[in-house]
């Protein structure tokens, strides 16, 4: 009966969604004056869809945590020697249970934003109607395409698995974090919306618009990031970014939400680039869709592919046709309005953060039409081609270059305009710190290839000056001896740009400068590489919840002492017989040793051990991320009150 | 103005593109030896009385010649071997074995049936990528000059074959 | 549709996790061996979901494997190799598609982009 329950409400959702944008459409055209007008509160229905949902959505977890096999999407999903935590995030490890988290985290946004107190009435409840009919989309598709409390005659009696990749605890955060940020960029789109059909003023639209991009920017960030971590240690090779569609699907919405945080600074200070933050609110939105669809149709062959069904392709196609034509032809017909704003000297700080937009943007540009050109040759020339990791490399790599150089000099710059000299003069302290540093890195890495070599200097210039703007202000306010006052501004930016300084130097340092050991390895043997001895103590079979597992054991020792005790597992599990490998990893700043354990051949395994140089980095760059967009989205917060 | 209608031709182009992907199957692959002629390739001696085959000897045969590409251990090469069979009762067919342990290779055929006219045994898989092989069970339909004209990937089931008996039938009454 | 689905999943290995490459494949030769992996990180898995031949497990990607390098200790060189297989499988075999008429505007891309939001971005100045 609970699965019943749960359709019901969701149906409800859908309801009430198509209510609070149906109605004042109708009020619209029947009484055009305003007259005689039913008022409804916008806010106390939002709240409405959010409950209904939930309890939809708990409805479906319930049914999971029960094990109830008679429905299509748990018998196919999960199982009952399951434990608790994968049957509650195995909700989400599969289509039906994961858009309806979405939805779910959509009608939270519409929940949190009608709690979001400002005094613009008018554009808060056209925003909440907005957002309604982006709910009533996404729950209609729910209901009509992928309707999650299906049963199935004659019930099972027991479920396949969840798929034994999803069984981690990487899994069980990372769809609800990206989700957040994914969705966040639905409410940017709505106030986007409901701007253009207001008269307001841009000043005040950009203040509540400020805090929504920043929310969704930093989850989207972190959502990332946990899932490449996830990549890095489930998938057992050490890699971080495949460039696999799903992958680029979920870049695309960042890359476009960074370029609209900039342009919202620029916005908020200068009155300027209003047209281009209008445009990248709705574009953000679009491309998160059209991740959805790349994702979820089938058209593209994935790692990560979802079990497909046609039907709902066309059905977000068509959602992603509308979504995105009616945010172009109100672009279309209201921007004019704001184009002679955009008037800005390239030599200035607004300049520079322009010139690092359309560099994002390119990049944008050429992921997405690196994603989709395959499906482009084969429906227009027939041609089956490839777009991969090689492809991506050999187009971004040359375009990050020019864009850590803006990062590095755009913070020096001047607002409105700047001249040359000056930058330079501001630029002398942290070219001489630099300097030194590139020599260092010159003799560390000299028999490395030339691209690491140029990545990482690069990335240790824009490490120092990110720092260097956090010491001069430090110093500033240790001079005045007054309150200390640091602007969170300007933490939040070195911060973040801090983050992807690093980032850049462990992903160069993982990708180029890995070392490899694979081998027959006895027990007993040791095998050195990079400073460490790994020593094979051997293999024991453990017998676990829902999997059989050969659990080996290596000692790792750094200069004859014991440093740490690597379990690596290769599993295969009950149901499905899936065969799993569960990579150790000893992570330090320098690198992490990372091992994996193969096929046993008469006594010899098959051991493959790895260096890879700085990948902690990667992860701690995108904490530094998330948190000088958290300390933004507070900053943001409290500005509005 | 201008600028908004380049914007404007790339989204209808990747609409029209999405739905005509969302026709397609992903997974189909075709071949890139298509109207070629016989790709150069050496298969080892299987032995009990069955013949080995090469290049030449499908350049000798003036007829529609199939090529099929199989092995025990492929279940749904199991699958095919019946509609295989019909296909020998006119065609002249050669199988290329993959990567197969001889007596499986023997009790397979024993129970089944040998419906081919020869079977040259490709133990490193190596024949099979000259042939531009990616899964088995692969099968290649070669026209009378010997050029490879079509290639099915999967097995062959009975919805399968009347299309390969017509593709058959257009390449026997070409010159 | 529903032997279907079991046939494909006996024909397309699906994707695991399971590292592939095994050390007896390994080259001696370091040289040849870190060559051997340039062209195999440029080969896709024909019947993998978005993998290259390194990556993989499924029986071609091994052949391949094993051929890349018989061929690299017969002398061969990278593209050589590289074009044998490309010849073989066509397009869909190469993770970096070859310039050809349909990849043009992929490959010039990056600039069309960036020209063009340049030009949308900074033009204005002129009539002003």
């Amino acid at each position: 009966m609970i699965a019943e329950y749960g359709l019901i409400f969701l149906i409800l959702s859908m309801l009430l969604s198509a209510f609070q944008f149906l109605l004042p459409l109708y009020q619209s055209l029947v009484y055009p004056n305003g007259a005689k007008k039913i008022t409804i509160s916008v806010e106390r229905n939002s709240e409405l869809i959010f409950y209904t949902t939930l309890v939809s959505y708990c409805c479906l977890v319930y049914c999971f945590v029960v094990s109830d096999f008679s429905l299509q999407i748990t018998s196919q999903n999960s199982n009952s020697q399951l434990p608790l935590l994968y049957k509650i995030t195995g909700v989400w490890g599969n289509h039906e249970g994961s858009i309806l988290l979405w939805l779910l985290v959509m009608t939270f946004f519409g929940f949190l934003f009608s709690k979001h107190n400002f005094k613009n009435s008018f554009l808060k409840t056209n925003t909440l109607i907005v957002h309604a009919l982006l709910c009533f989309l996404i729950s209609s598709f729910i209901f009509f395409t992928s309707n999650p409390f299906e049963r199935i005659f004659p019930p099972s009696i027991e479920g396949k698995d969840l798929n034994p990749l999803l069984q981690d605890p990487g899994l069980a955060i990372h769809p609800p974090i990206l989700y957040i940020g994914y969705v966040g960029c639905s409410v940017v789109y709505s106030l986007a919306i409901a701007f253009l059909f207001s008269k307001d003023s841009s000043k005040e639209f950009i203040k509540i618009l400020k805090p929504w991009v920043f929310l969704s920017w930093s989850f989207l960030t972190l959502g990332i990031g946990l899932g490449s971590w996830w990549a890095y240690y489930e998938l057992g090779w050490g890699g971080f970014w495949f460039w696999d569609p799903v992958e680029n699907a979920s870049l695309l919405p960042w890359l476009t939400s960074t370029a609209l945080l900039h342009t919202i600074i620029v916005s908020e200070r200068k009155k300027k680039l209003l047209s281009w933050s209008i445009s990248l609110s709705i574009i953000t939105f679009c491309l998160s869709l059209l991740g959805t669809f790349l994702v979820r149709s089938g058209v593209l062959t994935s790692v990560h592919a979802f079990a497909n069904d046609p039907s709902r392709g066309v059905y977000i196609l068509c959602l992603l046709v509308f979504i995105s034509g009616a945010g172009g032809i109100l672009l279309y017909k209201n921007l004019h309005k704001y184009s002679d704003q955009n008037n800005v000297h390239l030599l200035s700080r607004e300049g520079a953060i322009s010139l690092n937009n359309i560099f994002m943007l390119t990049i944008t540009g050429t992921v997405l039409l690196g994603t989709i050109y395959p499906l482009f040759t084969d429906a227009f020339f027939e041609k089956k081609i490839s777009v991969g990791a090689p492809f991506f490399n050999a187009t971004i790599s040359p375009l990050v270059i020019p864009m850590v150089l803006g990062m590095i000099l755009g913070p020096l710059m001047k607002w409105g305009r700047d001249d040359l000299k000056q930058i330079f003069f501001r630029l002398r302290p942290v070219i001489f710190i630099n300097f030194l540093l590139m020599l260092l890195v010159w003799y560390f890495t000299y028999r490395g290839p030339v691209v690491a070599v140029i990545f990482i200097a690069l990335a240790i210039w824009l490490a120092t000056s990110s720092l260097f703007e956090i010491y001069q202000l430090v110093l500033i306010n240790l001079k005045k001896k007054k309150s200390f006052n640091i602007p969170l501004k300007t933490v939040s930016q070195a911060l973040a740009h801090f983050g992807i300084a690093i980032l850049i130097i462990g992903a160069t340092g993982t990708s180029i400068l890995k070392k490899e050991n694979i081998q027959f390895q006895e027990v007993g043997e040791v095998i050195s590489t990079s400073g460490y001895e790994v020593k094979f103590m051997g293999v024991s079979k453990e017998i676990g919840t829902n999997y059989k597992s050969d659990f080996a054991k290596f000692e790792l020792y750094k200069n004859g002492v014991l440093v740490s005790v690597l379990n690596p597992e290769k599993r295969i599990y009950n149901f499905g017989k899936q065969v799993t490998t569960e990579a150790a990893i000893f992570s330090t700043l320098l690198g992490d040793i990372y091992i994996s354990i193969g096929d046993n051949n008469s006594g010899l395994w098959t051991t493959r051990i790895w260096f890879n140089p700085y990948t902690i980095w990667i992860w701690l760059g995108v904490l530094f991320m998330f948190i000088g967009g958290l300390i933004s989205l507070k900053r943001s917060f409290k500005e509005l009150k | 103005m201008r600028l908004y209608l380049v914007g404007l031709i790339f989204c209808v182009i990747t609409i029209l593109t999405f739905i005509i992907g969302l026709q397609k199957d992903p997974k189909k692959i075709p071949s890139n030896l298509i109207n070629t002629s016989v790709p150069d390739f050496k298969l080892d001696h299987i032995g009990n009385g069955i013949e080995n085959f090469n290049r030449t000897d499908l350049l000798e045969i003036d007829d529609v010649k199939i090529v099929n590409v199989f092995a025990s251990w492929c279940p749904p090469c199991k699958i095919e071997h019946s509609q295989i069979s019909k296909l020998s009762e006119k065609h002249f067919i050669f199988g290329i074995n993959q990567k197969d342990k001889k007596n499986d290779l023997l009790n397979w055929l024993n129970k089944l049936g040998n419906p081919y006219q020869a079977i040259g045994s490709d133990t490193k898989g190596r024949a099979s990528i000259n042939w531009g092989v990616y899964g088995i069970p692969e099968t290649f339909i070669l026209d009378k000059h010997s050029k490879i004209r079509y290639k099915h990937v999967g097995p062959i089931m009975q919805r399968d074959l009347e299309e390969i008996k017509s593709i058959i039938r257009v390449l026997e009454n070409e010159d | 549709m529903k032997i279907n689905q079991i046939l494909i999943l006996f024909l397309f290995f699906n994707f695991t996790n399971v590292m592939s490459i095994e050390p007896d494949e390994i080259l001696e030769d370091v040289q040849l061996e870190q060559r051997a992996r340039e062209i195999s990180s440029v080969l896709r898995c024909m019947v993998c979901q978005n993998e290259n031949i390194d990556n993989s497990n499924a029986g071609i990607a091994k052949d391949l494997r094993i051929l890349i390098r018989e061929e690299l200790i017969a002398g061969k060189t990278n593209s050589q190799i590289i074009n044998f297989v490309h010849n073989k499988y066509g397009d869909y075999v190469l993770f970096k598609p070859p310039l050809k008429f349909y990849t043009f505007f992929l490959w010039i891309s990056p600039f069309v982009i960036f020209f063009f939001l340049f030009l949308l971005f900074f033009r204005k100045k002129k009539i002003d």
